[in-house]
């Protein structure tokens, strides 16, 4: 059946892999460009991996740790800087057309989170939008987020953050010296994540389903993929796995000495001394510790050897996902009940034209014809 | 008259040319020449901006394709050209500076130069908004339009 207009299409793609965690939603955002209808996805992913922000350097991130332990890198084409994602962590996109939401940028990114707010409480997080646009329950991040426009759709994506492996997620940043490397940890267990284990995942899908459908005044609809959909899938697996597209633009590759954390909250290094800002990039540094020797030397600067967790080893060892599966019920359930298809391969019959920017890599409006669900 | 002027606290260069849907703000000073920036309500509603990319040089663009990129609180948009043609410079600045995009963005926070396409400009530049009064009452309309829509505050 084709989706009205007046519907919000539903897509839960269940676990998938690292990189098709990503490319389905930039297939969706290319769809909803092309013609397919607004659209909610959700997706977990399989194994653990690092994703950049669009405008961010490879050089952030420390490639060989990563190598070592197995976990791939892409780069998105929606902003924010290197984070480490994990089974753990639901992920959430809002695909729409520009004209639903809000001119300016902020204003929809705020406007989409806002609407996020109770799926979050619905997974049983006492959680609302903070001053500074995060997702918080207190001063706790529990939401990343992130957003790009692509021709005529935008898309806001975000996750659900419970329990959160602080030490990986500190080790995959190049961070020069095991002292700043110690203090981002320490910052990132203070402000990121609850280490909730009893996290409600179909609770919060249902609850998104309905809010985002409530406030743009749609219908949820149980979709799949339309063919245009699958033919970008085909290319952006190509497109993201390419070493051309990982490196990004050139960036000067500078030492990583200011780490944010969350929105408002940033471990800096200052010649010896260590410390976090809270505010603006104005505002006054709490000094937290000096460094005795200016020069790191390598061992100092590997990861592996440079963080005396602070934490229980259950909160420094990656884990198996423990939100729980509970049957879904309600509004959104009748919706999120049946599983949207995963493309198994990267077939695409009809490769579209290279939509890569000349130089920038920037996404440009494909001139696909979306909206059709495709017939397998 | 100063080409300089404030519309409802808004700074609007009288003497430069207008893309209505992108805000981006077009300045001819030859016929072979157009340099190309974002304006006042472009910038206000990009957010704070943390990185700016632009396209290479000698690229050749069409009228509202991208020609580079902005990112404001980890949103990441296009920015669109008001003109076809072929990239003949970049500010380099505002690369490393994004905020000077901000700061001064009819002056030093421009974005590019463009040479005209094979056609010309005639046709496009005609699509501009010009002229200090046509100018003043669109940037007018505009900035009560923003506020009635909530983006911009009253």
């Amino acid at each position: 059946m084709v989706p009205m207009p007046s519907q919000l299409r539903v897509l839960d793609f269940g676990q998938v892999s690292p990189l098709r965690s990503q490319t389905l939603w930039h297939a969706v955002a290319y769809g909803v460009d092309g013609g397919a209808p607004a659209t909610v996805a959700f997706c977990r992913p399989q194994r653990p991996y690092v994703c950049v922000g669009y405008h961010r350097s490879l050089a952030e991130i420390d490639l060989a740790w990563c190598r070592r332990r197995g976990l791939p890198v892409y780069r998105r084409m929606a902003g924010g800087g290197p984070v480490y994602v994990d089974q753990e962590q639901l992920l959430f996109q809002l695909v729409v057309s520009r004209e639903m939401l809000p001119r300016s940028r902020t204003e929809a990114v705020r406007t989409v989170l806002n609407w996020v707010v109770p799926a979050f409480v619905a997974a049983g997080l006492d959680a609302a939008l903070d001053e500074h646009g995060e997702i918080s329950v207190g001063v706790r991040k529990v939401c990343g987020h992130g957003a790009v426009e692509i021709g005529e759709a935008v898309a806001v994506v975000g996750n659900l953050l419970g329990r959160f492996d602080h030490h990986v997620a500190t080790a995959i940043l190049a961070i020069p010296d095991a002292p700043l490397r110690s203090e981002v940890e320490q910052a990132m267990r203070r402000y990121v994540g609850t280490g909730e284990t009893t996290l409600d995942a179909d609770a919060f899908k249902e609850e998104a389903v309905s809010s985002f459908a409530h406030h743009l005044g749609l219908e949820p609809w149980p979709g799949s993929l339309t063919c245009a959909e699958r033919t970008w899938l085909g290319q952006l697996d190509e497109q993201f796995e390419s070493d051309s597209w990982r490196m990004g633009t050139d960036r000067s590759a500078s030492p990583v000495l200011d780490v944010k954390i969350r929105a408002g909250v940033h471990v800096t290094e200052s010649g010896p001394r260590i410390g976090v800002r809270l505010g603006s990039r104005e505002a006054p540094t709490r000094p937290c510790s000096v460094r005795s020797d200016r020069q790191a030397t390598p061992s100092q600067a590997t990861p592996s050897q440079a963080t005396p967790s602070q934490a229980t080893p259950s909160q420094a060892t990656p884990s198996q996902a423990t939100l729980s599966q509970a049957p879904p019920s309600g509004r959104g359930a009748a919706v999120l009940g049946s599983r949207a298809t995963e493309v198994p391969g990267p077939a695409a019959p009809t490769p579209p034209p290279d939509r890569a920017h000349a130089s920038t890599g920037a996404p440009v409006a494909p001139s696909s014809s979306g909206g059709v669900p495709c017939r397998l | 008259m100063s080409s300089v002027t404030t519309v409802r606290g808004f700074e609007v260069w009288l003497d430069l040319a207008y893309a209505e849907g992108s805000h981006m703000w077009v300045d001819q000073p030859t016929p072979e020449t157009a340099r190309v920036g974002l304006d006042t309500l472009g910038v206000q509603t990009s957010g704070s901006l943390a990185h700016v990319d632009l396209v290479a040089l000698g690229t050749e663009l069409r009228r509202g394709e991208p020609m580079g990129t902005v990112e404001a609180d980890k949103f990441v948009g296009p920015l669109r050209s008001p003109l076809s043609g072929v990239v003949r410079q970049r500010n380099e600045a505002v690369l490393g500076d994004p905020g000077l995009v901000q700061r001064a963005p009819y002056s030093a926070g421009w974005l590019l130069v463009l040479a005209p396409p094979a056609g010309g400009w005639d046709g496009e530049l005609d699509r501009l908004v010009h002229g200090p009064d046509a100018v003043r009452s669109w940037f007018d309309e505009e900035i009560r339009r923003f506020r009635r829509e909530g983006v911009l505050a009253w």
